[in-house]
């Protein structure tokens, strides 16, 4: 171990003798264990559990909605009723179960088949799932808000504004936006980690090629994870700031007159076709690894298997507009767009073939895995071909809004949830050490399969029935292709009560599972390293469930063959414990320097869901001040927990000190905007909330990156294509990559704005809409402020790196004070555009895009501004500079600072030149 | 990428197949009827055939007997291919299998390909209809929460200043009324929320957005009321949300329509030139 990483700029000051309780795991029995732990196999439980309960909740909402339709008409529900139900169902179905749930095995499973003891970031890994958990939960606060979303998933614009939600709805529908952007920190941060270690922490002689299956099918899903939610951040955040400052139709973003509801369609479904990915490929790389187990086969063509699937992952950006071809697209764009989704389709044939030829010659045992994997393909390929229908445009034109589409997608995602129980069968024995029921996993299968034909099955019958009706009419006859034979000639209503038997039949079958997994915990169908024949991975190898540390001793394919090297040596590689399969020889004297645990994931997370649910009220006129008031008190945490952290020096003084006139001032001219105490008694409870979530999560921050939390870096591990990067620089890099999509999108939505407007009257219509005057001059001293800022990182690196401590801290000091220059400059610049021309935020979509594109840059900036000053107060007590101590994080710091400065080069023309 | 497109549609509008003189309905039948009876005959297909093998390949391995804990066992007059090992390289040596898969990967491209080329001559001659008819019926449909609004553009003839009171029919009075046998051109677009307008007998549909105009056509084969529903979720009377659609012969429509204020023969031109 020669190499520390700190995560988040961790601090190591506490290394010597303070290996305090806060490094070791609690035993499982103890509450406290799940609380704190950064255990990648202890998340991937909570994933798994917790997304369980969020399979029930949608599940349960999905019972309301087939009882709803059990006949035509008002039943149970309301109009309001029924339209949240159906949103949150689909929300909760896809976001806050599918995926969590392949998560969930992802997290468990993914270091234990590539060799590595944990991922790259442990304790983000736990900020990622606590992220996850609440987000749910404050989607699940927007039902007693008044209402929830009541808008379907796809949340089209322009019913999700203000203007169209019933003002019963306003606040839950707030709720449901925030809960999704809050689960999107979730997903990026959970997809920079992932990336990192899976290019980073192989081990020996795993080439990225090798990779077992299911890890390969995450990490492609990772990758379209990381781009695709960027994007429907991006669409989020303008959905935000519409519902905040620009509710009125006409205008802000989406109910703007040049094509707001198209722009949202573009933007949804950038993402969300991505998405359809995104949830079922996990499922796939589920489906390779059982078939090959249970057909004790390799799979066949596995490299074409892999081209296939990495082939999608990339199409997938390009193939959006189908979801749109009855909107205002024209001839070629459906063209190309037409040609592209068939492009599409034939990789997952080329995929289902190599599944069903494995199966061939092989050694086929119909466990229950096998079978649920098989009633997934066997759904899958109805899906598939019914998804064909809908690729041919003109077939397209009559389902589009119709249970044809329900139907299809259904098959298509239940076949992904299918194949992911199957999977959790599959490994049961190897998270837990115990065998589950045989005879009621085959129960399950049985119910599960034919409960799900009956429910979606009837839904092709009828498909004439438009989505999300629940007044439904008509009679169905179908005939026998080209003939004019009648088969029957019925009412819908008989197809919708079958529907809804087959979804009880479906539902029900889960209690099965859960009965079976709960009590086979007890059983003593004890299981040793693995159950199955023919399993190849390096999960197999260990015992089950594997170790705290995961193997044995370091492990390595070098030999061509998985095997276990002394750790104490491993420096040195001298093999001590060969052969595969072996259970524990070597010492575990790894686990003595490594951190396990942390409050302050679920600290931090938790804040966030206050902040989220203050937000959901917050009032135009108080919405800046809950986040000015906690810049005080953030500074004030850095003197704090620095002076606790690294001893007291004058700087921590002074950034206590400096808190208070701070705090001051924003007071000040809070009163001159609201008056004091009047401004603060007509506050909503909301303000309150989102003061004590933004400021505890400052602080909650802030002790986070004084945190004592050390990850070794495994010095044997196969990195390539990264050897060079360290896994912090990689992560970073990854983010940015995320972010850059955030920008893009944002950037995109002005120019699809503006050429719906007219591109060159754009400042025209802005004069029309109160703009007198837009001076260049502040923009282009802006870009000179910025740039110099980027140059005096790049010195407190340099300095950092010659041992200088006056150096690196005059280089950061001088680099925030040009990024406050730069700060100053815009508000003095937005105070004469906004108040005293009054070109407002809602004054047209100049002014919309204008402040809110270059409202985003300046938040980069000011997060920057934050990071630096937590920087200057390390820097000042040794951190960076002095002996041992690493200097990287000024430049992965400096990476993040070139970014806002590189996106302000382009926004600088964009919104003052053109 | 959009060069293509124009190319490709471009190309195959002017080749001979487009050329069908079909109503939306009889496209979607006959394309239908060639999807289901295909799909079905594919699906069956694969699904037996990966059934079947399956079955036949059964085995009571080692771990089928109750065991949790088994060794591989080298199976005796085994198949010659490669079984996954314990600790092994994932990779492995792959055996075989590639030509096979690429065969069938071939059939299912060339048959999905085929398919999609024919429905898209179908798509353009739809498109076409929609794009370049002049002899048409056009008229201008608004969606709002939640009803649709029509505007007969030839006259301006508007929802609201007409009524729909014809013997032996019943419908509301915000119907739409056309004449059978001609091609209905629609304009379609919203004054509020995103709708999607559609009359499932005829097989028209489109998206109705604010901002937006967007087309569609039909060409009805027999009088009666329809219904026109609309697909796009839009608040809560959605689930309620249509109209009627009211096909008269057309002497029938020719003699309602004159009854009403502000219009004239002119606006009916489109109906000479191709009666029968």
């Amino acid at each position: 171990m020669t190499e520390d990483v700190h995560t988040n700029g961790g601090t190591d000051s506490h290394e010597t003798g303070s290996q305090d309780d806060g490094g070791h795991l609690p035993p499982k029995s103890s509450v406290k264990r799940w609380l704190v732990t950064t255990n990648h196999k202890d998340v991937g439980i909570l994933y798994m559990i917790t997304s369980l309960f969020f399979l029930v909740f949608g599940g349960i909402l999905a019972f309301m909605i087939r009882m709803q339709l059990w006949q035509s008409g008002p039943f149970i529900l309301t109009d309001l009723g029924y339209n949240q139900i159906v949103t949150a169902h689909g929300l909760l179905m896809v976001f806050w179960f599918l995926s969590p749930f392949a998560f969930g095995l992802a997290n468990y499973l993914v270091p234990l088949q590539i060799g590595a003891d944990d991922l790259a970031f442990p304790r983000l890994n736990a900020v990622s799932y606590w992220l996850y958990l609440f987000s749910g939960v404050l989607l699940g606060i927007s039902f007693f808000q008044g209402s929830s979303l009541p808008t379907g998933w796809t949340l089209y614009a322009p019913l999700n504004l203000p203007a169209f939600i019933p003002p019963v709805a306003e606040l839950g529908s707030m709720s449901g936006i925030l809960a999704l952007a809050l689960f999107i920190a979730s997903v990026t941060i959970g997809s920079v980690n992932f990336i990192t270690t899976m290019y980073r922490m192989r081990a020996e002689g795993l080439r990225m090629r090798d990779i077992p299956l299911f890890s390969i099918s995450i990490l492609l899903t990772v990758w379209m994870m990381l781009f695709a939610f960027a994007a429907l951040l991006a669409a989020l955040m303008l959905l935000s700031f519409d519902h905040v400052f620009a509710g009125e139709v006409g205008t802000g973003y989406f109910g703007s007159e040049e094509g707001g509801s198209l722009l949202w369609t573009h933007l949804f479904w950038f993402f969300g076709h991505p998405e359809v990915y995104i949830v079922f490929f996990p499922a796939l790389g589920v489906m390779a690894e059982v078939v090959q187990t249970f057909s004790g086969r390799r799979l066949v063509g596995r490299k074409w298997f892999i081209i296939a699937m990495a082939l999608v992952a990339i199409q997938s950006f390009i193939v959006w507009m189908h979801h749109m071809f009855l909107t205002a697209i024209n001839l070629p764009i459906k063209t190309v767009i037409m040609v592209t989704t068939i492009g599409i389709s034939l990789p997952f044939d080329l995929m289902v073939f190599a599944l069903i030829y494995t199966m061939i010659k092989g050694q086929v045992r119909w466990k229950t895995p096998f079978l649920f994997v098989l009633g997934a393909i066997v759904l899958f390929i109805i899906g598939g071909i019914t998804g064909v229908f809908l690729g041919a445009i003109v077939l397209d034109y009559s389902f589009r809004g119709t249970y044809w589409v329900v139907a299809h997608f259904h098959y298509t995602m239940a076949s992904g949830a299918v194949a992911l129980v199957g999977g959790i069968y599959y490994w049961y024995p190897k998270i837990t050490g115990k065998m589950y029921n045989e005879f009621l996993g085959k129960v399950h299968f049985v119910a599960a399969f034919v409960g799900f034909n009956l429910l979606y099955f009837p839904m092709f019958v009828v498909w004439d029935t438009p989505r999300r009706w629940f007044h439904y009419s008509g009679t169905v006859a179908p005939e026998i292709p080209f003939t004019n034979i009648t088969l029957f000639e019925t009412g819908f209503t008989i197809w919708h009560q079958m529907a809804t038997v087959g979804a009880f039949l479906f539902g029900f079958s889960f209690l099965i599972m859960f009965y079976n997994l709960f009590v086979s915990l007890y059983s003593d169908r004890v299981v040793d390293e693995s159950p199955w024949a023919y399993t190849g991975s390096a999960e197999w190898a260990v015992s089950s469930p594997p170790p705290e540390g995961n193997f044995p001793g370091t492990p390595s394919f070098a030999t061509g063959k998985l095997s276990f090297l002394d750790r104490a040596e491993t420096d040195g590689g001298t093999e001590t414990a060969a052969t595969d399969g072996g259970v524990a020889h070597a010492a575990q004297s790894h686990e003595q320097h490594a951190d396990h645990t942390s409050w302050w994931p679920l600290g931090m997370s938790l804040t966030a869901l206050i902040l989220g649910l203050g937000i959901s009220g917050l009032e135009a006129s108080y919405f800046v001040w809950p986040f000015l008031f906690a810049i005080p008190a953030f500074v004030a945490f850095i003197g704090i927990f620095g002076a606790r952290s690294d001893g007291y020096t004058h700087l921590h003084g002074a950034f206590v000190g400096a808190a208070v006139p701070l705090l001051a001032l924003f007071a000040l001219v809070f009163h001159l905007h609201h008056g004091i105490p009047g401004g603060l008694a007509e506050a909503n409870q909301y303000f309150w909330i989102s003061l004590i979530g933004i400021t505890s999560g400052l602080g909650t921050l802030v002790a986070m990156g004084y945190e004592s939390f050390h990850v070794p870096t495994p010095t044997m591990s196969e990195q390539w294509p990264f050897e060079g990067v360290s896994n912090t620089k990689l992560g970073m890099w990854v983010f940015i990559g995320s972010d850059i999509i955030l920008f893009g999108a944002f950037i995109g939505s002005y120019i699809f704005m503006r050429i719906r407007a007219n591109w060159t009257q754009w400042w025209d219509i802005a004069h029309n809409n109160g703009l007198t005057h837009h001076p260049v001059w502040p923009g282009l001293l802006n870009t000179y402020l910025l740039l110099a800022s980027s140059f005096t990182v790049v010195l407190a690196l340099a300095y950092a790196k010659r041992g200088s401590r006056r150096g690196t801290v005059t280089a950061l000091s001088v680099t925030f004070v040009g990024a406050t220059l730069f700060l100053l400059n815009k508000g003095i610049e937005w105070v004469d555009l906004y108040i005293h021309q009054g070109w407002q935020f809602d004054s047209g979509p100049a002014a919309s895009t204008f402040y809110l594109t270059t409202g985003l840059h300046a938040a980069h900036v000011v997060v920057g501004m934050l990071i630096m000053l937590f920087l200057v107060a390390r820097a000042y007590t040794g951190a960076y500079w002095s002996d041992g101590e690493d200097a990287q994080t000024i430049e992965y710091f400096g990476l993040y600072w070139h970014f806002v400065d590189i996106v302000w080069l382009f926004l600088f023309p964009l919104f003052y030149i053109l | 990428m959009l060069g293509t497109g124009i190319t490709l549609s471009s190309a195959l509008r002017h080749a001979p197949v487009a050329q069908v003189d079909q109503t939306q309905v009889n496209v979607f039948d006959s394309l239908y009827d060639v999807f289901v009876a295909l799909g079905t005959l594919i699906g069956v297909l694969v699904i037996t055939y990966m059934v079947y093998n399956a079955y036949k390949y059964r085995s009571g391995g080692a771990d089928a007997e109750g065991r949790y804990d088994i060794e591989e066992e080298d199976l005796e007059g085994d198949y010659d291919v490669s079984r996954p090992q314990r600790g092994e390289i994932p990779t492995g040596k792959g055996k075989g299998g590639g030509k096979k898969l690429f065969m069938s990967f071939g059939l299912s491209a060339f048959l999905v390909l085929g398919l999609i080329i024919y429905s898209y001559s179908l798509l353009l001659a739809v498109e076409d209809t929609s794009q370049n008819q002049e002899d048409a019926l056009e008229i201008e449909v608004t969606g709002y929460q939640f009803g649709w609004d029509y505007e007969y553009t030839g006259s301006g003839l508007e929802s609201g200043d007409y009524d729909v009171n014809i013997d032996g029919v019943e419908a509301d009075d915000d119907a739409l009324v056309v004449p059978r046998g001609e091609v209905i051109q629609l304009n379609v677009t919203s004054r509020d929320v995103m709708h999607n307008y559609g009359i499932p007998e005829f097989r028209a549909k489109t998206d109705a957005m604010p901002g937006d105009y967007t087309q569609t056509w039909f060409q009805p084969e027999k009088t009666g009321v329809y219904r026109a529903n609309c697909y796009e979720l839009c608040g809560q009377g959605h689930s309620n949300m249509h109209g009627d659609v009211v096909v008269l012969e057309p002497d029938e429509f020719r003699q309602w329509y004159l009854a009403q204020d502000g219009t004239s023969e002119s606006d009916l031109e489109f109906m000479e030139s191709d009666s029968q």
